[in-house]
C-alpha cells in the first residue's frame, strides 16, 4: 500500500484549482417559481353563510423547471386545485363551507414548489425554491337564540344567549336593542349570560361586539318585553262537545295566547286574550303535543307521525312538516317534546304499554332560516338513550331539560335523565323514579337567574313510584338533592319562573295550594305551604298547569275549562 | 419499454469472458449499490433520497468493453415552506420515484484511458399533487446519452463527459462534468467533480473506499453535492457497493473491470 506523499498533496492541490475553473455555463439550472399574490382572504358573515367563491392566483416557473408541485395545508382550504399551461400554473383555492368550521379566523398555506433536474440523467429531481400563498378565512360569530325569549317590561332579568364563536372573538360588548347589558359573561363558545335593564314593552334585537370583528355580527335573536299581565281570574270553556284528555297547557306571552294540546280528540285549541276575553281561534287536529320554539316564532307541534312547525298567530299555519324518523320497533309514535335553548326540541316516543324506545334531538328551523338554509331533521345523540314512554319538560331559559319514564308494570324506578343545552347531551341524573302511567302529574321544573348575578337557582318536580313503590311528588334542586314533597293529592304543579314557589292544584281542597321552595336545606319531608287560592271555577280531571313570565297568573286546564287564576302569594 | 430492450444485444455480445488484464475489461463483472442521503435546501429544508443500482461490465473485444446498467431512485422531498411558519398539521412529503436503464460501449487501454458513449432511458413518476411541466401528468420518460472520456495518469483520472437528457415533450437538459480522481492508495479514490451548463455550480466530491479485511469485495461511499445558485443545496449520502467475484484493489477495479 502506497502512504501518503506530499506529491500526493501537490496533486490534490492542483485538482482543486482545476476544478474551481471549470463549471458555470449557460444553461437553464434551478427552478424558480414566482407567484401572483401572496395572500387570499376569504371572509363570511357567520357560519349559517353560504361558501364563499373559490379564488384563483398564477404561479409561473422558469425554463429549466420539469415539474410543479402545488401543495396546500390548513384549515382555510378545502382544496386547492390547479391546471399548467406552459410555465404558468393556475391555482383555484377552494374553502370550506362555513359551517363546517364554525365562526373563528382560520389560516391555510398553499405552496407552489418548481422541480428542476438534479443529475446529469435527470433521474433525481432537484428542488428550487417554494412560494408561499397565505389563506385567512374569517367566520364571523352569530347570535342564534336569547332564552327566555319573552322578558317581563320594567324588569331587570339574566337571559342565556346561545350562537357560535363567542370565544373566537373576544366579546367587548352585548346591547339589547339600543340598551347595554348591565352585566355579561362569556360561558363558552356557544353561550353568554347576559343581564338586561329595565325595558319598556318591545323587541330588542340581541346583539354581540366583538373586537377583531370587522361590521356588525349577525343576529337572528330578539328578546320581547312585554308586560306583566293583568288578567282577572275566569273560566274558558272547550268547544261545545269537547272532553280534551290535556296533554300540554303552554301560555305564548307575547301574543298573550294559550295552547291545549288535547290527545283525546288529537287537536291543538288556542286562546287568544283580546279586548278582555278569551277568544276562540283555529282548532288544528291530529296534533298530540306542542312547545313554543327557542325564538318563539314557531309553535312546535307533533303528531304521532309527523313534527310540525306552525305559525303560532291565530291561524296556527303549517310552515314546515318533518315526517318522524323510522322506528325500529313497530308501533312506535312520537309522544313528546321539550325546547331547549340551543334551538332543539328534545323528542320522547312511546310504544305502550311497556317498551324502550328512542329519544330524538330535532334542530328547529328559526324565523330567519326556515325558508333558505334549513333543512330540519331528527337526530339521535351518542347519549341519547332510550327510554319507556318518556315524557320531557323544559326550562324557561332552556338550559335543561328533566326526562322521565317508565309505567305501571315496571317492579323498581328507574333513573330519571336530563338534557343540558349547553353541551347537547343527555345524561342519567341521580333521581330513579318509575313515571305515573295513571293519572299522571307532569313534571314541572324551572332554572332562574337574577339580574346581575351568574348563580342559578333550580327547582325540579318529579312525580312517580320510588323504590318502595310509594306515590311521591319530590322536589329536587339542581344538584337533585331532595329538598321536601308536595302532597299526594296533588293534580298538577307548576313552578314560578324566579323557583321561589310551587303552585299546585289539589284534589282534596280543589284549590291551588302554594309552596314554599326557597330552602336550599335537602330535606325528605312536606315542603311549607304558603297559600291558597280557590280558582273561578274547577277544570275537571287530567290537569295540567302553565304560569305567565312574570308568575303572576297561573293558568290551569282540566277536561271541564281552562281557568286562568292570579296566582296566591 | 424500449430502454430495457437496449440490454438484449449487449447482454448478448457480452456473455462470454475471459480474464485479461490489458483489455478493455479484464473480465465480466457485476457489482450492486445502495446508497442513501439527505439533501439540504438553503438550510433548512430537506429531502431524503436512496437509490438501488446495479451494473455488468464485459469485454467485447480487447479494448473494447460495454457496461449495463440499471437504477431505482426514491426522493422523498419536504415541502413545507422554508422557514416553515404555517399551522395547521403536518406537510405530506414529495415522493418521486425514478428507474432507468442505461447501456454503454467503451474503448480503453487500462494504462492511458477510456473513451464511451452511454445511452439510457428512465422514468420519473410523483406521488404527490405535482405535474410534470412536459407532460401535464404525473409522470414523465426520459432518454438520455453521455460522451465521456478519461485520462489515466500515475493515481490521477482525469475525465470529462458531456450528458444530454431529452424529455418526453421535447425540451431538454445539456450538461458536461470535469472530475478528478486521485488514489492516494491503491483502496480509497478521492473525486472531486464540477457540473456545467444546465447543472452550473454544481460541485462533488466523492469518497470510495474498499477495505482490505471485505476481501476487496465490497466497498464503501461518502458523497457530497453542493449546487449554488438562487438556492443552496447541499446533499450528503453514504452508500456501499457490493462486487462479484472479482477481488481486486479500487484502483485496478476502476481502469480494469469497470
Amino acid at each position: 500500500m502506497r502512504r501518503l506523499t506530499v506529491s500526493h498533496c501537490v496533486t490534490a492541490f492542483l485538482f482543486m484549482a482545476l476544478l474551481s475553473a471549470c463549471s458555470g455555463g449557460n444553461g437553464g439550472s434551478q427552478a424558480s417559481t414566482s407567484v401572483s399574490t401572496n395572500t387570499i382572504t376569504f371572509s363570511v358573515g357567520s357560519p349559517d353563510a353560504t361558501t364563499p367563491p373559490s379564488q384563483a392566483f398564477s404561479a409561473t416557473v422558469s425554463a429549466g423547471t420539469i415539474f410543479v408541485a402545488v401543495q396546500h395545508n390548513g384549515t382555510a382550504i378545502a382544496n386547492a386545485s390547479y391546471t399548467l399551461s406552459g410555465t404558468t400554473v393556475q391555482v383555484v383555492v377552494d374553502p370550506p363551507s362555513p359551517a363546517s368550521l364554525g365562526a373563528g379566523n382560520f389560516t391555510g398555506t398553499v405552496t407552489v414548489t418548481g422541480f428542476s433536474c438534479g443529475n446529469p440523467t435527470c433521474s433525481t429531481p432537484a428542488p428550487g425554491n417554494t412560494q408561499i400563498v397565505n389563506v385567512t378565512y374569517q367566520i364571523s360569530p352569530i347570535v342564534r337564540f336569547v332564552a327566555p325569549y319573552v322578558a317581563t317590561a320594567n324588569t331587570a332579568g339574566t337571559v342565556i344567549i346561545r350562537g357560535q364563536g363567542f370565544q373566537q372573538f373576544p366579546v367587548t360588548g352585548v346591547t339589547f336593542g339600543a340598551t347595554a347589558a348591565t352585566t355579561f359573561t362569556v360561558v363558552s363558545d356557544t353561550e353568554i349570560e347576559a343581564s338586561y335593564p329595565a325595558l319598556a314593552p318591545g323587541s330588542y334585537a340581541v346583539q354581540i361586539q366583538a373586537s377583531g370583528n370587522p361590521g356588525a355580527i349577525t343576529s337572528q335573536a330578539n328578546l320581547v318585553a312585554v308586560n306583566a299581565p293583568a288578567y282577572s281570574a275566569a273560566t274558558i270553556a272547550y268547544p261545545s262537545g269537547t272532553t280534551p284528555q290535556v296533554n300540554e297547557l303552554a301560555y305564548d306571552a307575547q301574543r298573550q295566547a294559550l295552547l291545549v294540546a288535547d290527545t283525546a280528540d288529537g287537536k291543538i285549541l288556542r286562546y287568544a286574550f283580546n279586548g278582555g276575553t278569551w277568544n276562540s281561534t283555529p282548532v288544528i287536529t291530529g296534533l298530540s303535543d306542542l312547545a313554543l320554539a327557542t325564538d318563539g316564532q314557531h309553535l312546535l307541534a307533533l303528531s304521532q307521525t309527523n313534527l310540525y312547525q306552525l305559525i303560532p298567530d291565530n291561524t296556527l299555519a303549517s310552515d314546515v312538516t318533518t315526517p318522524a324518523p323510522t322506528f325500529g320497533i313497530a308501533g312506535t309514535v312520537l309522544k313528546n317534546l321539550a325546547v331547549g335553548n340551543d334551538g332543539n326540541a328534545v323528542i320522547t316516543t312511546g310504544n305502550p304499554p311497556s317498551t324502550s324506545t328512542g329519544l330524538y334531538v330535532y334542530a328547529a328551523c328559526n324565523a330567519i332560516n326556515i325558508n333558505s338554509t334549513c333543512t330540519p331533521a331528527f337526530s339521535q345523540p351518542a347519549s341519547a338513550p332510550t327510554l319507556d314512554n318518556a315524557t320531557a319538560v323544559g326550562s324557561s331559559d332552556g338550559s335543561l331539560i328533566a326526562i322521565m319514564h317508565g309505567d305501571s308494570t315496571l317492579t323498581s324506578p328507574v333513573s330519571v335523565f336530563q338534557y343540558v343545552a349547553a353541551s347537547d347531551t343527555f345524561s342519567a341524573t341521580s333521581v330513579t323514579l318509575n313515571q305515573y302511567s295513571t293519572n299522571p302529574v307532569a313534571p314541572a321544573l324551572s332554572v332562574f337567574t337574577p339580574a346581575n348575578s351568574t348563580t342559578s337557582t333550580t327547582r325540579i318536580v318529579l312525580s312517580g313510584t320510588d323504590a318502595n313503590n310509594a306515590a311521591v311528588i319530590n322536589v329536587y334542586d339542581g344538584s337533585y338533592n331532595l329538598l321536601g314533597t308536595l302532597p299526594a293529592t296533588t293534580l298538577a304543579v307548576v313552578v314560578k319562573p324566579d323557583a321561589t314557589r310551587a303552585y299546585t292544584f289539589d284534589s282534596a281542597s280543589s284549590q291551588v295550594l302554594s309552596f314554599d321552595l326557597t330552602s336550599t336545606t335537602p330535606a325528605s319531608g312536606p315542603l311549607t305551604q304558603v297559600g291558597a287560592v280557590t280558582p273561578l271555577g274547577s277544570p275537571g280531571a287530567g290537569v295540567r298547569m302553565a304560569i305567565s313570565p312574570d308568575g303572576g297568573t297561573l293558568f290551569i286546564a282540566g277536561n271541564s275549562q281552562i281557568v286562568v287564576q292570579p296566582a296566591p302569594p | 419499454m424500449k430502454r430495457y430492450l437496449l440490454a438484449v444485444p449487449l447482454l448478448l455480445c457480452g456473455a462470454h469472458a475471459w480474464a485479461d488484464p490489458a483489455a478493455a475489461v479484464a473480465a465480466t463483472n457485476y457489482e450492486i449499490g445502495l446508497t442513501g442521503g439527505d439533501t439540504y435546501v438553503s438550510g433548512n429544508r430537506a429531502s431524503n433520497i436512496y437509490d438501488i443500482n446495479g451494473r455488468a461490465t464485459f469485454p467485447l473485444a480487447t479494448y473494447l468493453g460495454a457496461a449495463l446498467s440499471g437504477d431505482y431512485g426514491h426522493t422523498s422531498i419536504a415541502t413545507n415552506p422554508f422557514p416553515d411558519s404555517t399551522t395547521g398539521g403536518s406537510w405530506a412529503p414529495c415522493t418521486v420515484r425514478s428507474d432507468d436503464l442505461d447501456a454503454g460501449m467503451f474503448m480503453r487501454n487500462p494504462s492511458f484511458g477510456r473513451i464511451g458513449v452511454d445511452y439510457g432511458a428512465g422514468q420519473l413518476k410523483s406521488q404527490c399533487s405535482a405535474t410534470f411541466v412536459d407532460t401535464g401528468t404525473d409522470t414523465l420518460n426520459t432518454r438520455y446519452s453521455t460522451a465521456s472520456a478519461e485520462y489515466y495518469f500515475s493515481t490521477v483520472t482525469v475525465a470529462v463527459a458531456r450528458s444530454k437528457v431529452q424529455l418526453e415533450a421535447g425540451n431538454g437538459l445539456d450538461s458536461d462534468t470535469l472530475t478528478a480522481s486521485w488514489y492516494p492508495i491503491n483502496d480509497v479514490r478521492v473525486a472531486l467533480a464540477a457540473d456545467g451548463l444546465d447543472l452550473k455550480d454544481t460541485y462533488h466530491l466523492d469518497l470510495e473506499y474498499q477495505p482490505e479485511f471485505l476481501d476487496n469485495s465490497m466497498s464503501l461511499l461518502l458523497n457530497y453535492m453542493t449546487q449554488r445558485q438562487t438556492l443552496a443545496t447541499h446533499t450528503i449520502s453514504v452508500g456501499f457497493r457490493y462486487f462479484f467475484g472479482t477481488e481486486v484493489d479500487l484502483l485496478t477495479r476502476d481502469r480494469n473491470y469497470r
